[in-house]
């Protein structure tokens, strides 16, 4: 199998409202960057993956007038559905199988132009969920109930999380939401759904990421600090809330222990430097650390703490994360341009000193049912 | 160096112009279920899912493979769903075919489906138009393939005629009556074609596919999963895919870029040197009756224009040198965004010599088809008996 490096990457400024963008000039625009920070032209693009969603364009295959604009023209051009973060782990199977030497994978959504809430409601079973009104903000307050009150955490502990990473995401000139709050800030933002708070919920944004993907050798080549592919990992789990343990994320679990597995990582929370988390809510980011190994069940808040005052040997979100910007479906691939940003040292204000292996997670789904993760190494 | 794939098993749900008997996950179970014990294997055996579905929107739901993954037995497994044209079922096969080629997995399910919740087919078709630019034009699928049939007609006057279209649907009809899995499977003659009404001329009611429910399901595995499942896996010896941007009047939809694109990668691939004799039997998707000889020609087993005297001297028959549409051809069964997955699956069936009774003989390589979007991509996978 090849090595496989990522060698460009860019994204948009996430911005809240529509701008003269359209969905194709958005595209455009991260991938002119991405290619020039490669130091490549759209020739030497083997294959196109694209990531957006029908719902949110509000067409059928709504993919197919953008392909120009996409860099599809005349070469194969594949949509995913979820996040680009999975299309990205199929583009390095394309490079690995030796039959590609590139790949551009470009996520991107205009959530401005979308009725709030349809997408997430649209998720949920047509027949047996949606008439009770059970969505994606429904699940995920269960969760988070069930998680509280099984852990015995504090409402404060998750506020935190919201805290912590709009402190970040203050210095990252992407991200849409760049001023910091307090914690009384979060607590007395209304709650969306009884227990998650506005402030604790992502904002949903407009944006674009594009990310390229090289062979060994033609990365190699390249003369730079490269961001090299160790390990990666797509899992899926049930659709009905419920039929797992809720306060658990099965599909975060089973995707870091294959993605470590691969990349050999036997104590992730003492040979990770980074980890950059894209999800919806802030109680998400405690499961998914929980889940990932990084601590034990129910020490999500300790474990972040830790992180916090420099004990836990890890950085997490050093972005700001997905509560700062959430351009759905690019959300996780810019957790990959950040991690890869991060181990060759390019992630400028928000470089982390001396990171070397950073894990790009992203986790979507009703109650995060599913999950995908990369493992990026200098 | 990239390891060997086989298809080890196909499976198609039952057709019908509505599948109200059951829900989306239900249907693609049938398929994947009918697939899965055609491999001899069960879903524990499955290592990974890629689901095809063109479009969330006529179905009323975003992200339906994470609905639809459970039933075929997908939960706490990776899988991914992709978003193309028509042509997505074959997009899917060529993504597991690159899942297990890279190594990543050992045996991948690709499943396909459509189920229409939105009634109004032709409503949902205009969705695909671009919104400031294209709607006022009111064009449809038929209406850009009448497009694309005038201008085939036009380049080749004389050559290619309305009858020839009419030909093309009465052999595939034909061909349908000896395919148990096909959803109309009655004979028409070339007068009842011309004399049935005109829908965007050229085309005629019955030079179109008629849409309908269903799902199809395909199995691939490695070289040595392949070989210890299957005694005659049909290899998928050459893939190729091709995008052209959407733009009506610069696509040439007479002999379409992307088409010839994508065989010339599969061909390369599959060492295919003269497509109309290395080849056995062709599946290509025609959903509209025209669509056969357009791609026959992009495809390189015709010469341009001559598809028309290739199909009149009965070259593309049941019977003939090289017989096109053996199953009877979307014509005869158009589940959509599964068409182009029957194509793959019944080119694999004609390779692994389980084709019943349209079966070719001796087919030893076998080509399957697809198209999408505004005739603009194209997917080609060439399948073969031996390594």
């Amino acid at each position: 199998m090849e090595n496989v490096a990522v060698v460009g990457w860019a994204q948009s400024d996430h911005r809240d409202t529509s701008t003269l963008d359209t969905r194709h000039s958005l595209v455009y625009k991260v991938i002119t960057e991405a290619l020039a920070s490669a130091g490549l032209s759209i020739q030497d693009i083997d294959i196109v993956f694209s990531t957006g969603s029908d719902v949110v364009d509000g067409g059928c295959i709504s993919g197919c007038d953008m392909v120009g604009a996409l860099g599809g023209h005349f070469r194969e051009e594949s949509r995913i559905a979820g996040d680009g973060l999975h299309a990205a782990m199929l583009a390095q199977m394309r490079i690995s199988s030796g039959f590609y030497n590139t790949a551009l994978i470009v996520a991107y959504s205009k959530n401005s132009e979308n009725m709030s809430g349809r997408k997430g409601r649209k998720m949920s079973d047509p027949f047996f969920h949606r008439p009770l009104g059970i969505d994606e903000l429904v699940v995920g307050a269960m969760q988070e109930r069930a998680y509280l009150h099984r852990y015995k955490i504090a409402p404060e502990e998750v506020a935190g999380v919201a805290v912590r990473n709009r402190k970040l995401g203050a210095g990252n000139p992407h991200a849409r939401l760049r001023d910091p709050v307090t914690l009384k800030d979060v607590l007395s933002s209304p709650e969306i759904m009884s227990p998650i708070r506005e402030m604790e919920a992502s904002p949903y944004s407009d944006g674009a990421c594009a990310v390229i993907l090289a062979e060994d050798r033609s990365a190699k080549s390249m003369g730079r600090k490269l961001a090299w592919i160790s390990g990666s990992a797509g899992i899926t789990a049930s659709f009905q809330p419920g039929s797992d343990v809720i306060t658990h994320a099965s599909s975060a679990g089973k995707a870091t222990r294959l993605a470590f597995a691969a990349a050999g990582i036997e104590d992730p929370s003492r040979e990770l430097d980074i980890i950059e988390a894209g999800y919806q809510y802030a109680y998400q980011e405690l499961m998914l650390y929980e889940a990932a190994g990084l601590c034990g069940p129910g020490e999500g808040p300790a474990f972040l703490r830790a992180v916090e005052d420099g004990s836990a040997g890890i950085e997490a979100n050093p972005s700001g994360g997905s509560l700062c910007d959430d351009p759905r479906l690019a959300t996780g691939l810019i957790r990959l341009a950040e991690a890869a940003a991060q181990v060759t040292g390019r992630a400028d204000e928000r470089q982390v000193p001396g990171a070397r292996k950073a894990l790009a997670l992203v986790a979507t789904g009703m109650g995060i049912q599913c999950t995908g993760c990369i493992v990026v190494e200098r | 160096m990239a390891r060997r794939v086989g298809v080890i098993g196909t499976g198609q749900s039952k057709y019908e112009d509505h599948r109200n008997d059951v829900n989306t996950p239900e249907l693609v179970r049938e398929a994947a279920l009918a697939a899965m014990s055609d491999a001899g294997i069960t879903p524990g055996d499955v290592d990974a899912f890629v689901i095809a579905g063109a479009s969330g929107f006529p179905e009323e739901i975003s992200f339906s493979e994470n609905w639809i993954g459970p039933a075929i037995g997908a939960s706490g497994k990776p899988l991914v769903r992709v978003h193309a044209g028509t042509n997505v079922g074959a997009n899917a096969t060529i993504s597991a075919f690159f899942q297990v080629a890279s190594g990543a997995f050992d045996v991948v399910l690709a499943a396909s489906y459509n189920q229409r919740t939105i009634e109004d087919f032709r409503f949902n078709s205009m969705d695909c138009c671009d919104p400031l630019w294209d709607l006022g034009f009111d064009y449809p699928q038929s209406t850009l393939a009448g497009l694309q049939a005038r201008f085939y007609l036009s380049r080749h006057e004389g050559k290619i005629t309305e009858e020839h279209g009419a030909m093309v649907a009465v052999k595939n009809r034909k061909n349908a009556v000896l395919n148990p899995c096909a959803h109309v499977r009655s004979e028409i003659t070339v007068e009842d074609v011309m004399n049935s009404s005109e829908v965007a001329s050229p085309i005629k009611v019955l030079d179109c596919s008629r849409v309908c429910d269903g799902a199809a399901a395909i199995v691939v595995a490695d070289e040595m999963k392949a070989r210890k499942l299957n005694p005659a896996p049909a290899w998928i010896a050459g893939v190729g895919a091709c995008s052209e941007s959407r733009s009506v009047p610069y696509v040439d939809m007479a002999y379409p870029e992307s088409c010839v694109r994508a065989a010339q990668q599969a061909y390369q691939m599959a060492w295919v040197y003269e497509p109309a004799s290395d080849l056995d039997t062709v599946e290509v998707h025609d959903t509209f009756s025209f669509q056969e000889l357009i791609w026959c020609e992009a495809l390189g087993i015709c010469e341009p224009g001559t598809a028309g005297k290739f199909l009149e001297l009965g070259g593309s028959m049941l019977d003939g040198e090289l017989p096109v549409n053996p199953s009877g051809g979307v014509i005869s069964t158009n589940p959509e965004g599964a068409s182009s997955m029957v194509r793959q699956i019944e080119a694999a069936m004609q390779v692994m010599g389980k084709a019943g009774d349209h079966q070719v003989p001796g087919v030893r390589r076998a080509l399957a088809h697809a198209w999408g979007g505004a005739i603009q991509y194209s997917v080609v996978t060439v399948f073969s008996s031996g390594l």
